[in-house]
């Protein structure tokens, strides 16, 4: 079994969990700036509250799409207790694979006429 | 954070992440509450009070729910983890002994076997003999030294693990006797003198209380040996044959030796508390078919005149006794096991 064949038996990914690689597709960041951004990103559709994302962050963790970033913040800067997490290639790949799962669900839906509200006939 | 609303809300939630396993508390519980003591305060500035109100009860069904799916990962994993190493091979750090020391473990069960054999066949008339020779020959007195004997060499050596066969036998044995009449003369306490001035003996040539501390906290690092004092008081009852006249008597003497012997084997041979009780367990499952055999060979109601119980009914008791002994030793097994995982998980 090849490992896109492996990933894609890991989807679909819920709307939590591809929101949050997508939010770190963008740069590495910390527990707070994911969750705004998951929440900007999805115009308010996805609210991550702390313990459904740290539930997230830590099986990502555990499968390696996701790593911890050794370097703390600049106490002056920032809380020095933040952490940051940054998006590892085989995370970018469930992200892409999930994206392409999504894109053919969409396809499939116009194919059968589905009218995709928003979008300009 | 100005407003003691903020303050006593992260107080509280502080407070309910504790519910969550210790192995994410340990990495992500000052990070959560980080970020929802963050969030507080960008809702509070936004919304005021109203605002943080909902969001703690947004935050409490969060809550709920993520403890809910970290448990069920934590105790799913755990049960994965079992599954890899079987709890039946779980050691709980007894080394098992080589095949040389089991042999001295298994020596004085052996021991008593023979004894026991020697005494119904009746081959020495010691009746005929007198006192101070019965006092050195006689199988069971005889047996009793041997034990001391080995006891003290044990005692000598640190205490090996071998030296609670040998220590078990020599309290069973200062029990038994305690309470005998032998030729006229009631042995009393003195039966316990023997066994004192080993200890004392082998104390003192070792210049140390070392094999004495070894030994009592071997009898903390493995509870099994509660179940295997258990054993021996069994192994004697049984190996004893007292009062039977079964006609094959020396083979099932011999039979019930051998059995017990390789129970005793399999106990000093494992690492592993379950199979340590599993090899005991197992032994008292074959003694109990070679006492079923001995019912069916030989009735010992015809022969002492008792009228009352049936065969059956002896059957059943001996079923009894068996799954009732046998559950006691395996949950000490478990018992045992569970307390060496717990250990594990603590210096993990």
């Amino acid at each position: 079994m090849t490992l896109p064949d492996k990933l894609r038996k890991r989807l679909p990914l819920s709307p939590a969990a591809f929101c949050t690689l997508l939010a770190l597709k963008d740069g590495n960041k910390h527990g707070y700036t994911i969750l705004r951004q998951v929440a900007e990103q999805s115009d308010g559709a996805v609210r991550l509250l702390p313990g459904t994302l740290y539930n997230l962050l830590k099986r990502m963790l555990e499968d390696g799409w996701i790593e911890e970033l050794d370097e703390r913040p600049d106490p002056a800067l920032d809380d020095e207790r933040r952490r940051y997490y940054r998006l590892t290639a085989l995370g970018e790949k469930v992200a892409s694979l999930e994206a392409e799962r999504l894109a053919s669900l969409l396809r499939t839906a116009q194919n059968h006429g589905i009218h995709i509200v928003g979008e300009e006939r | 954070m100005d407003s003691p609303w903020l303050a006593c809300s992260d107080r509280i939630y502080r407070l309910l992440l504790r519910a969550y396993p210790a192995s994410f508390r340990a990495r992500f519980a000052a990070e959560t509450a980080q970020v929802f003591r963050t969030l507080c305060c960008a809702t509070y500035a936004e919304s005021g009070g109203h605002g943080l109100a909902w969001l703690w009860l947004a935050a409490l069904w969060d809550w709920a729910w993520t403890g809910v799916t970290l448990w069920g990962q934590h105790l799913l994993k755990r049960r994965t983890n079992m599954t890899q190493t079987n709890f039946l091979n779980r050691s709980d750090g007894v080394k098992p002994l080589s095949a040389a020391e089991t042999w001295m473990a298994l020596l004085p069960f052996l021991g008593f076997g023979l004894v026991s054999l020697v005494n119904k066949l009746d081959v020495l008339k010691i009746s005929s003999l007198p006192l101070w020779q019965i006092l050195i020959i006689e199988p069971f007195l005889l047996f009793n030294w041997l034990v001391l004997i080995g006891l003290f060499i044990s005692l000598l050596k640190g205490f090996p693990r071998w030296g609670y066969a040998y220590l078990g036998w020599a309290i069973l044995f200062g029990w038994w006797w305690s309470d005998m009449r032998f030729f006229g003369y009631k042995i009393g306490g003195g039966i316990w003198l023997p066994l004192l001035g080993v200890v004392v003996l082998a104390l003192l040539l070792r210049r140390s209380i070392q094999p004495l501390r070894t030994l009592l906290s071997g009898l903390w690092q493995e509870w099994t040996l509660l179940s295997f004092a258990v054993y021996i008081l069994y192994a004697h009852v049984f190996m004893l044959y007292d009062e039977n006249h079964n006609p094959y008597l020396l083979a099932l003497v011999i039979a019930t030796t051998l059995t017990l012997g390789l129970g005793v084997w399999g106990y000093f041979r494992s690492g592993s508390p379950l199979r340590r009780m599993l090899a005991l367990s197992g032994a008292l499952a074959l003694q109990m078919v070679i006492g079923f055999i001995n019912g069916a060979t030989w009735d010992y109601r015809t022969y002492y005149g008792v009228s009352h119980g049936t065969p059956e009914n002896d059957t059943r008791i001996a079923i009894i006794f068996f799954i009732v002994l046998s559950l006691i030793m395996l949950a000490n097994g478990l018992l045992a096991a569970w307390w060496s995982k717990r250990q594990d998980a603590r210096q993990a």
